[in-house]
């Protein structure tokens, strides 16, 4: 009986549920809404490379603090201050109690100590290795975590809605005017209408991907709009919000919509800190400055600025060593943008497969983000350390 | 697949499923409070709080979860 039960499953049940799910995913994504499905679509996503201010103090620029906290609360700190919590949290738990044979979450830091701790000796040799591996397994720690987190239902979809109008005039401020922006419709929840989720109401058959073009750009002369409203006025974003309405409204066959709809934008309160430019070049910095440290640490300061200014041997030696001055600013630029790029990258595709195949299309890319987590702050750690290892040894020694 | 590895398939499965419901209800949950409250942002406030909330307490049911598993395992 169990076979055949076994054997049904396997050949019958499997493909027939996984179709199933797949069609389900398809009708009801992004590709169905073309069709006037798109049941359980999400709204494509805004996506923006600088991170978030989780909320905006109002009176920013008059205030210091305010300016400063609107600068400062961003959503990647936020969850970088989360990292840090979980990771505070997880050495607590595996240092108290310690038994002499390890069970549990001892037994799996262990694991993951010893054998960073053991490619630290074999690539810098016992005593640097020994000097080395705080910093390394630091960044390892950090890296992996924080990409991890990253990837936890909530990132990039709990957030607030930031209305059309107040996007506006923020880009008005920081005189960034002249692109299109797409806006999403969300309902507002009642008294609160500037969280959670984005999805349109079912009363009028809106599906969450229905999104309006709202197209405002900086006049040659002035800031005015063809009807004489200033662009990013109150009155500009109303008129072009209720003309678009109707567009929408005459489309999907109903009078209009009530005023419980705002257009806007989701702005994340959850986001992977390592998606921030300004994480991974501070991580670059302070792997490059300790780096640096400790090659002056360990060659003295002639030494080691000997290496990158060299007079002796000839003006090739010389050239040879301006290139390792520039190359070391390029350590911290490859640093950079290689955490950066893969991080913020697979965000980017979790967002378009969410939008693309909601049930089922985003499951092999969160594994895939899981595996690039982890081997990102492999990559970044180990080159710490190699670099470290390599500027400790001076040219002329015969360890090189 | 044999019954076994499904029941750990379906197990594993589930766990996942723990962790984004704890994650959404959290969330939820603090969208409701914030209702009862008026200060500025009270909204903003309590969704965080109640999805680390529910951060927390995925956590720890997942940690009891995997306890469980490789007990019964």
């Amino acid at each position: 009986m169990s076979k055949l039960f076994s054997y049904i499953s396997k050949i019958i049940l499997n493909p027939i549920v996984l179709g199933i799910l797949l069609i389900v995913s398809i009708l009801g994504g992004g590709l169905g809404n073309a069709l006037g499905l798109g049941f359980i679509s999400a709204p494509f996503a805004y996506i923006s490379i600088p991170s978030e201010a989780l909320y905006v103090f109002d009176g920013a620029s008059e205030n210091f603090l305010f300016d400063f906290l609107n600068r400062a609360l961003t959503n990647t700190f936020f969850m970088s201050l989360l990292t840090i919590i979980v990771l505070l949290v997880v050495s607590i738990k595996a240092t108290t109690k310690m038994k002499i044979i390890p069970a549990g979450i001892q037994n799996l830091i262990e694991f993951a100590v010893e054998a960073m701790y053991n490619t630290c000796k074999k690539i810098a040799g016992e005593e640097k290795g020994k000097i080395f591996f705080p910093l390394v397994m630091t960044i390892f720690l950090f890296v992996v975590i924080s990409n991890w987190i990253g990837v936890l239902p909530g990132t990039g979809t709990i957030g607030r809605i930031e209305s059309a109008e107040t996007y506006c005039h923020h880009q008005e401020k920081k005189n960034n005017l002249g692109h299109d922006v797409k806006f999403n419709i969300y309902k507002k929840n009642g008294n609160i209408s500037s969280t959670l989720f984005g999805y349109g109401s079912s009363k009028y058959k809106i599906n969450s991907s229905d999104s309006f073009l709202f197209k405002y750009s900086k006049s040659q002369d002035n800031h005015d709009d063809d009807n004489g409203n200033k662009i990013c006025s109150h009155d500009w974003l109303h008129h072009e919000f209720e003309a678009a309405k109707k567009i929408k409204a005459k489309e999907l066959g109903v009078n209009n919509f009530d005023n419980n709809y705002q257009a806007g934008i989701l702005v994340p309160f959850f986001r992977g800190s390592n998606s921030d430019i300004n994480t991974t070049l501070a991580l670059a910095l302070c792997a490059m400055i300790t780096i640096h440290w400790w090659g002056i640490r360990y060659l003295g300061l002639f030494g080691h600025f000997g290496k990158f200014i060299n007079f002796k041997n000839g003006p090739i030696n010389f050239f040879v060593g301006i290139l390792e001055l520039v190359g070391e600013f390029a350590k911290i630029i490859s640093f950079t943008f290689r955490l950066f790029g893969n991080i913020f990258a697979g965000e980017v595709l979790l967002f378009a497969m969410a939008f693309l195949l909601p049930l089922i299309g985003i499951i092999p890319f969160i594994g895939l983000e899981l595996f690039v987590g982890l081997i990102q702050g492999l990559i970044f750690s180990m080159l710490t350390l190699v670099f470290a290892a390599i500027a400790t040894v001076s040219h002329n020694s015969d360890e090189h | 697949m044999g019954s076994k590895k499904l029941a750990l398939a379906f197990q594993l499965v589930g766990i996942g499923w723990y962790i984004a419901v704890c994650l959404i209800g959290g969330a939820f949950l603090g969208t409701w409070i914030a209702n009862f409250f008026t200060f500025y942002k009270a909204d903003v406030f309590f969704v965080i709080l109640g999805t680390l909330l529910g951060l927390l307490s995925a956590g720890v049911g997942v940690v009891k979860l995997v306890n469980l598993i490789s007990k019964t395992d």
